[in-house]
């Protein structure tokens, strides 16, 4: 006969009366677990596509050749991509082909745009190194190539990177706000439960059982409940997810589609049911025995 | 007395409440099972000792039966068996014979008996001199309001008036 901190074995089930979610808590904690995982699949989503374009417009830069006169256009081509090429800043570079401008020009001016007498201008695509800036290669183009106009795509991407940012630390800013509030229901619920078997709890007290011995009753049950409503929260959130993610794949916008879900975003997402039940053991716990150490 | 102790210090001790205080949505065999669940003592252990104290107190076919449908005086006898279940060291009674026929109350007086002669402590609390007289060793003391009026036991043996 040990006693101790032992729980009360096979009979633990019976030593509190009703079934599990007989109360709301499963279901707050569902709908909390909802909102946790769709807030969280946003920041993820968001971290990504600031990711995608950081990595693939943010460091680019595009020199158009504007000379009207082909020859000289195509001789400024040739010199500003040769400078390019010669530039420790550029870590790549190439001259888009004329196929790729037809496709680019395509929805504009039809098919074989490149064919009539229109001036159009010879592009050339430059991946800079990170860190690099544009201005540093805009005097060296331009000495080359004195019609080359250079866009920094990194310039016009920055006002969406910061909306970006700011959306992200908004939707992770919902998730603390979140795992606070499921706390605070797991608070209110142990109190609650608490109150509910007062009189149970006096006679498990008399007989000599432990608050530790105590706590663990509540603290199985309301782990019952978290994982019941962190389940159903979850479930519901992934389907909702899934269906958006088609919603977004028919709509073909590289935008929206960077904001994709890697498996490892599928599995920082999965595991927020599992941290909402440790969250809500710890937080019963701790409540559960700070409420029995005022009692006798 | 340190909270930590609690705990200890009271498995060593039985308590039967005037008001029973049994949990009501166990069992009659559970609420006398509670003491060795507490103690932490196995399933298996638990199940013939039980089983024997509900026979003893004659509740044997009620092991089932949940406190709402037993009478006051079944209610009792399941007090009495959870109290007495893990062989405390001291046994506290409050009106323990209070809702029981005279028969079973010279059984329940019988068992307090036999657990005393085994070592434990029995205080039972009672307004039923004649009952607690019918067992030779017992020391009777008398509260009055908290106070207590007589602590040499001279209830059991007044003093005899100078003038009979």
């Amino acid at each position: 006969m040990k006693g101790g901190q032992r729980s009360f074995g096979a009979a633990d089930r019976r030593l509190l009366p009703e079934g599990r979610l007989a109360g709301p808590m499963p279901w707050v904690i569902a709908i909390m677990m909802f909102l946790t995982v769709i807030a969280a699949a946003a920041g993820l989503g968001l971290s990504s596509a600031a990711a995608s374009l950081g990595a693939g417009l943010g460091n680019r830069v595009t020199v158009q050749v504007l000379e009207p006169n082909p020859d000289r256009r195509e001789a400024e081509a040739a010199r500003a991509l040769e400078r390019l090429r010669r530039t420790p800043e550029v870590e790549s570079v190439r001259r888009l082909p004329p196929e790729e401008m037809e496709a680019l020009l395509e929805p504009w001016l039809g098919a074989g745009a490149l064919d009539g007498d229109l001036p159009i201008p010879a592009m050339i695509d430059a991946r800079l190194i990170p860190g690099a800036r544009a201005d540093t290669l805009r005097s060296a183009v331009t000495e080359a190539a004195p019609s080359a106009r250079i866009d920094d795509n990194g310039q016009w991407l920055a006002p969406l990177g910061r909306l970006i940012s700011a959306l992200k630390w908004l939707a992770l800013g919902l998730v603390a706000l979140m795992i606070g509030a499921t706390g605070a229901t797991v608070v209110l619920a142990a109190r609650a439960a608490l109150d509910t078997h007062r009189s149970t709890i006096e006679v498990l007290h008399l007989m000599g059982a432990t608050d530790v011995q105590v706590a663990r009753l509540f603290q199985r049950r309301i782990a019952l409940d978290a994982l019941f409503g962190g389940a159903v929260g979850f479930a519901a959130a992934a389907l909702a997810l899934l269906v958006i993610g088609r919603r977004i794949g028919a709509l073909g916008s590289d935008l929206l589609g960077s904001a994709n879900f890697t498996g490892t975003s599928w599995l920082a997402l999965t595991a927020l049911p599992v941290l909402g039940v440790g969250l809500a053991m710890l937080v019963a716990r701790a409540t559960i025995l700070r409420a029995l150490g005022r009692m006798l | 007395m340190p909270r930590k102790r609690l705990p200890g210090f009271r498995r060593r001790i039985g308590v039967v409440f005037q008001d029973f205080r049994l949990v009501h949505h166990l069992s009659a065999f559970d609420n006398v099972a509670l003491p060795l669940r507490v103690a932490g003592v196995d399933e298996k252990d638990l199940q013939g000792p039980v089983s024997e104290m509900m026979a003893w107190v004659g509740l044997g076919h009620r092991a089932s039966a949940r406190p709402a449908t037993l009478s006051g005086g079944e209610q009792q006898r399941v007090a009495i068996a959870r109290a007495v279940i893990a062989r405390p060291e001291m046994l506290v009674a409050d009106e323990p014979t209070g809702n029981v026929d005279p028969e079973m109350a010279k059984r329940l007086l019988h068992l307090f008996d036999s657990l005393n002669k085994l070592g434990t402590t029995v205080v039972v609390a009672t307004h039923d001199l004649h009952l607690i007289s019918s067992i030779g060793r017992s020391e009777m003391l008398r509260l009055d309001r908290g106070t207590l009026l007589d602590p040499t036991g001279a209830l059991r043996h007044p003093p005899r008036r100078a003038d009979s």
